[in-house]
């Protein structure tokens, strides 16, 4: 075992103040919107906090110091397109202010009013697909970095996940939100302190020369030159058009800025985040090229790249600082799979089962006590099949072209009919009028370019000659090939599907929209 | 090549200094809001 008694008792006393904070605040919580949103009561500095702590885990280190390890200096073109978009987002406000201004919880419930429940329903059915298999790989990849780090045994990190995602199940379920954003404010404290100790201590270790002389002998200009490799303008151009997606209207982030209080204050949040998000990458990032200074300066290189970075953690750590090093990586964790519950669930208690269940009593919505047992339940049911799905998948390539690309399963349909149904649901725009039929193309469409990536090669090979020539001859190397096609294709199916169906079944009155 | 290591240099000097500076700020200036969150959750259920 890697701790001493000291290290264990900061980490016990770090779970106890988190369980503690969670059973706290439930007596402030009222009904489903103080569950869900805090009662929009979230000021600036706080939303800034809360969405830095819900999109900073252990998994963000491991996937971006991955491919800092795997690339060298060029992975670091990775925090770039974060910095563009929400400089982009907060200065004007695209898409996200007519999304504050309407008040609405979640996306789906744009898309039943533009588009119809069909939408909603479709809409939040390819959320909840591709992101519970994003996060289903989370419990696995933390299981690998905590035992690598506690020198746990391998037989105990099944035990130790389902411990650590139990208490994040109960401290969400008891207070949603209000307990999110407080164990976030805990939590951001330590991860900031942490993800700065590491970086300081790495170039401190090993010295800025020797960090640059490792990289060019390991990759040579290719891993400093980020147009003649992975990192170019396929690239660039796919992660401007993704992060724009994640940003804007991806579940997770929204429901950080409906929490603000106003427009006003969700705006600000986007453009200041721009530079942290750019550290939440750059740094990370930066460990990874550090792991592999480390190996590439001292004997002992992992034969898995992902043990890598928690083993140089270990190594360049000061004794008696570990513990604490550990509360900051796990805090970080607690506050990512809280959030992320919360936002799936949300996704599938209300906009799945409420969807259907108000279909089926005639119009009429659950009752508030049901939702809140509902959205319990389906928390539940998403943690139970991330822990298995985490031990039955088996990664190829970067965790990075993985965790990306099963998001777009459902971004650039969302991306698209969002504009859509934002900007170009005017009788104005005549046959081009985004209409149900467009946003059912673009959502299907979207989907089927991107879940390409995921399918089995066994499977690939059943498909007709036809369609194999469609795609790239590995879909494993072309991550940001598919990925920026899935927003043309969506794009396109938006605009044929809205043409026909205004076309076809054209809009007699206004009521009908 | 050497132009893409200074650019990468900066990039992390900027990247870090900035994240450490503004992570002191919104430390200090979140805890004011929490208590507001507090207040006004409080304020909700006394209504009720």
């Amino acid at each position: 075992m890697n701790f001493t008694i000291f290290d264990y008792f900061i980490v016990t006393a770090y779970i106890i103040l988190i369980f503690y904070s969670g059973s706290f605040v439930k007596k402030y919580v009222g009904n489903m919107a103080d569950f869900l949103v805090a009662n929009r009561s979230m000021g600036f500095h706080l939303g800034l906090v809360s969405l830095l702590s819900s999109e900073i885990g252990i998994i963000t280190y491991m996937y971006l110091s991955e491919a800092g390890y795997k690339n060298g200096f060029v992975a670091l073109m990775i925090g770039i397109p974060f910095f563009i978009v929400f400089v982009f987002l907060g200065k004007t406000g695209f898409i996200v202010k007519p999304l504050m201004d309407m008040k609405i919880m979640t996306l789906p419930e744009l898309f039943q009013k533009r588009f119809g429940r069909g939408i909603r329903f479709l809409s939040a059915l390819l959320m909840a697909i591709g992101g519970i298999i994003n996060f289903g790989v989370f419990p696995g990849i933390e299981a690998n970095f905590i035992n690598t780090i506690t020198g746990i045994p391998h037989k105990y990190v099944f035990f130790t996940m389902v411990v650590m995602l139990t208490i994040v199940l109960i401290y969400t379920a008891l207070g949603g939100m209000v307990s999110v954003i407080i164990t976030n404010y805990i939590q951001f404290i330590l991860l900031s302190l942490g993800m700065v100790f590491i970086a300081i201590v790495g170039v401190v270790n090993m010295g800025w020369g020797n960090i640059v002389a490792s990289v060019s002998k390991n990759f040579g200009e290719k891993g400093f030159n980020p147009f003649i490799g992975d990192f170019g303008w396929n690239f660039i151009v796919w992660q401007l058009l993704f992060q724009l997606s994640v940003l804007a209207v991806a579940p997770f982030i929204t429901m950080r800025i409906f929490s603000a209080k106003d427009t006003k204050t969700g705006r600000k949040i986007f453009t200041w985040s721009s530079i942290m998000f750019l550290a939440r990458a750059v740094i990370p990032v930066f460990w990874g090229i550090l792991a592999l200074s480390y190996f590439t300066l001292n004997p002992g290189k992992p034969s898995n790249p992902m043990d890598a970075v928690p083993l140089m953690i270990l190594n360049i750590t000061p004794k008696g600082i570990l513990g604490l090093v550990f509360a900051s990586l796990l805090a970080a964790s607690m506050s990512t799979y809280a959030s992320y519950l919360l936002s799936w669930s949300s996704v599938i208690s209300q906009d799945i089962i409420g969807v259907v269940a108000n279909k089926l009593r005639g119009g009429k919505d659950l009752p508030n006590k049901t939702q809140m047992i509902i959205s319990r339940g389906t928390m539940l049911a998403v943690m139970i099949f991330i822990v298995w799905w985490s031990f039955f998948y088996h990664f190829q390539g970067l965790v990075f072209f993985y965790l990306m690309l099963s998001g777009n399963l459902y971004l650039a349909g969302t991306l698209v009919s969002a504009i859509g149904g934002i900007y170009f649901e005017k009788k104005k725009f005549g046959l081009f009028r985004a209409r149900s039929g467009g946003a059912y193309f673009a959502f299907i469409l979207g989907a089927m370019v991107v879940a390409w990536y995921f399918f089995p090669q066994g499977f690939r090979n059943l498909f007709p000659d036809f369609i194999k020539n469609l795609y790239p001859s590995d879909p494993i190397k072309s991550g940001s090939v598919l990925g920026y096609w899935s927003y043309i294709i969506a794009a396109g199916g938006m605009i044929v599907g809205s043409f026909l169906h205004n076309l076809l079944q054209p809009i007699k009155n206004e009521r009908e929209m | 090549m050497k132009g893409y290591t200074i650019f990468w240099e900066l990039l992390l000097i900027f990247s870090i200094s900035t994240f450490t500076i503004m992570s002191i700020i919104i430390i200090f200036k979140g805890l004011e809001e929490l208590k507001d969150v507090f207040r006004q959750l409080k304020k909700n259920l006394e209504k009720k």
